[in-house]
């Protein structure tokens, strides 16, 4: 009649007398009309009353003796495995042990995740040097007009002769290291500019540099820019000790690599000249007037683009060894007035002193928002390994 | 049919931790390293632990590994016991874990017998008892057919008597699991007995 039959479940727990008053009627009521769900009720109610005539064993004569005897030798010799901290448990009802195998599998991800990176080259590693083996091909078409020449335009400062170093024939055999140009620029707040011009001029000196172009005005507060160059390794140190004049207002340190362009540079170098050696060879050969002249025209152009671009190297060695930084000098306003007592200074500084606090206070919610999103992965890791071992550990430490 | 009697655990089955203010003292001093006082809590217990551990392992050997294990562990742990749960709750907890572990490390296919055991003597009739023996060693045997987790969840129930929630709070598992799986592993241990617990009734309807 009825096709559903009660589930299983429903019936073993029917059984047990678990069941509201409805539930009872309503598995009362399909019982009544299914022959097949009683038979398996009736099984059921068999089995349990088989299980429930099974005798009570009882513990054997010598047991309550044998467990006192053990625990007797224990308490004489403390027990293995529980040494170190015996039944310490951190904050939470962790035990050490689950505690210290959490930070095992943690170290374990950390040390994983660590190595992936270098197994794995990124992505954006591999497009560089996919880029780099594209641009560095030697060029054999001479262009001009490339787009680094904007590059030099960005300068206002007079390049000084060029130091006697690269020989435009003989392109120096570079290894490959970066070669990089940097530059910075600084707003120091002095007390006196007078004094503070003069200490950026010793700075400058004593670092093997020289102070390329400066600027100043007289004005009320007095205030002046200077670029000075200084040499690449002296460059942070420079920094410093220039910082060290007042109070930094603004800092921009950047720096541009250009080792794509230096070895482009001396690839198309190195093919012009032996371009030019080949026409020379030719020009010791050549019998025709016609032949020599065209060589020659040849050659002047060859010597030409060579001459361009060993400057423009040459520009790139003085950049990359000589840093340029641009230093504005102000001097802090005085805080004198015929007033006498001076209310929007006052009100000024009240106002910095207010934004300054709340300007800490974002700054400190920023880094706690960094700081836990930095957390979460080893959070995550964590709970999941100390989940994973205390499920592990249940079964030898069951009573925890 | 035989069911009466027994210990249904009609919702209001378990008893509130540690209704037996002697037994709190026992606990007490024994949390302290008081062996007299934990030997006479051992003297309480080891019956129920000793017969879950048995029918949980299925010989005499490995019961008695687990049930010494269980209160050696239990002394062990008594400090760090808070009485969330009765302290027979607890100790059964220990219990079947110290027995899974046996079982699970043992070899399978354990040697079973019923002649090491000791049973309480009550011999009326030699060709009843005789008889009774068997289908006890049927049961048991069947018993260990089955696997840990039901084994484990019918001897909490059927031959312990704990209430379902009880049973959930030794084993660690919702409510919900704890009728799922013992009508499971009842259903699985009355395929076995399929000839002593035929599904067509007999003397009831």
């Amino acid at each position: 009649m009825m096709r559903v039959h009660l589930p299983l479940e429903r019936l073993s727990v029917y059984l047990d007398g678990r069941t509201d008053a409805a539930e009872r009627r309503h598995v009362e009521a399909h019982l009544e009309v299914c022959a097949a769900c009683r038979g398996t009720l009736a099984a059921l109610r068999r089995t349990v009353a088989l299980l429930r005539q099974l005798q009570a064993v009882r513990a054997p004569a010598g047991f309550r003796a044998a467990v006192r005897q053990r625990l007797e030798a224990e308490q004489a010799s403390p027990p293995r495995g529980h040494l170190p901290f015996p039944g310490v448990r951190l904050p939470g009802g962790v035990h050490w042990r689950s505690a210290l195998a959490a930070a095992a599998v943690l170290l374990v991800a950390l040390f994983a995740a660590n190595l992936w990176p270098d197994l794995v080259p990124t992505r954006r590693q591999a497009a560089q040097e996919q880029q780099g083996v594209r641009r560095g091909l030697p060029v054999q078409a001479v262009d001009s007009g490339r787009g680094s020449e904007g590059l030099a335009q960005t300068r206002r400062v007079g390049i000084p002769a060029v130091p006697p170093r690269a020989q435009v024939s003989k392109v120096p055999p570079l290894p490959f290291e970066r070669q990089v140009v940097r530059q910075a620029e600084l707003t120091v707040e002095v007390t006196s500019f007078e004094d503070a011009s003069a200490s950026l001029v010793r700075i400058a000196e004593a670092s093997g540099g020289f102070v390329a172009d400066s600027t100043t005005s007289q004005g009320e507060p007095p205030q002046g820019t200077f670029v000075l160059r200084i040499p690449a390794r002296a460059f942070s140190r420079t920094l410093e000790q220039i910082g060290a004049l007042g109070e930094v207002r603004g800092r921009r340190v950047s720096g541009q690599d250009v080792t794509e362009e230096f070895v482009d540079l001396q690839a198309r170098i190195r093919n012009l000249e032996r371009h030019e050696r080949q026409l020379l060879t030719f020009m010791e050969r050549a019998t025709r007037m016609a032949d020599l002249l065209a060589i020659e025209q040849e050659l002047s152009r060859v010597r030409g683009d060579i001459e361009r671009l060993g400057g423009r190297l040459r520009f790139l060695v003085h950049r990359v060894e000589l840093a340029a930084v641009e230093v504005t000098l102000q001097e802090k306003p005085r805080r004198t007035s015929g007033i006498f007592w001076d209310f929007t200074a006052l009100w000024r500084w009240m106002q910095e002193a207010f934004l300054g606090t709340i300007r800490q206070l974002l700054a400190a919610g920023e880094r706690l928002i960094v700081s836990l999103s930095a957390l979460a992965p080893v959070l995550v890791v964590g709970l999941a390994g100390r989940g994973v071992i205390r499920r592990y550990l249940r079964r030898g430490a069951s009573a925890v | 049919m035989a069911t009466g009697g027994w210990p249904t655990g009609s919702a209001a089955g378990e008893p509130p931790a540690d209704v037996d203010p002697a037994e709190g003292r026992l606990i007490e001093r024994s949390r302290h390293g008081d062996l007299d006082a934990f030997d006479r809590l051992v003297a309480a217990h080891q019956d129920r632990v000793y017969h879950a551990a048995y029918r949980i392992t299925g010989n005499a050997d490995d019961a008695h590994d687990a049930a010494q294990e269980t209160f050696v562990k239990a002394f062990r742990a008594l400090p760090r016991y808070r009485h969330e749960a009765a302290f027979a709750t607890w100790l059964h907890r220990i219990a079947v874990n110290a027995a899974l572990d046996i079982v699970r490390r043992r070899p399978q296919v354990p040697p079973v017998s019923l002649e090491d055991v000791v049973l309480p003597a009550s011999a009326h009739n030699p060709d009843r008892e005789a008889e009774r023996r068997e289908v006890q060693q049927r049961v048991h045997l069947a018993l260990q057919q089955l696997s840990p987790d039901h084994r484990v969840i019918i001897v909490l129930r059927d031959l312990q008597g704990m209430a379902y929630e009880e049973i959930a709070a030794v084993l660690r598992i919702p409510l919900g699991t704890v009728r799922s799986r013992l009508s499971r592993a009842r259903d699985a241990l009355r395929r076995v007995l399929h000839d002593l617990a035929p599904g067509e009734p007999l003397e009831e309807g």
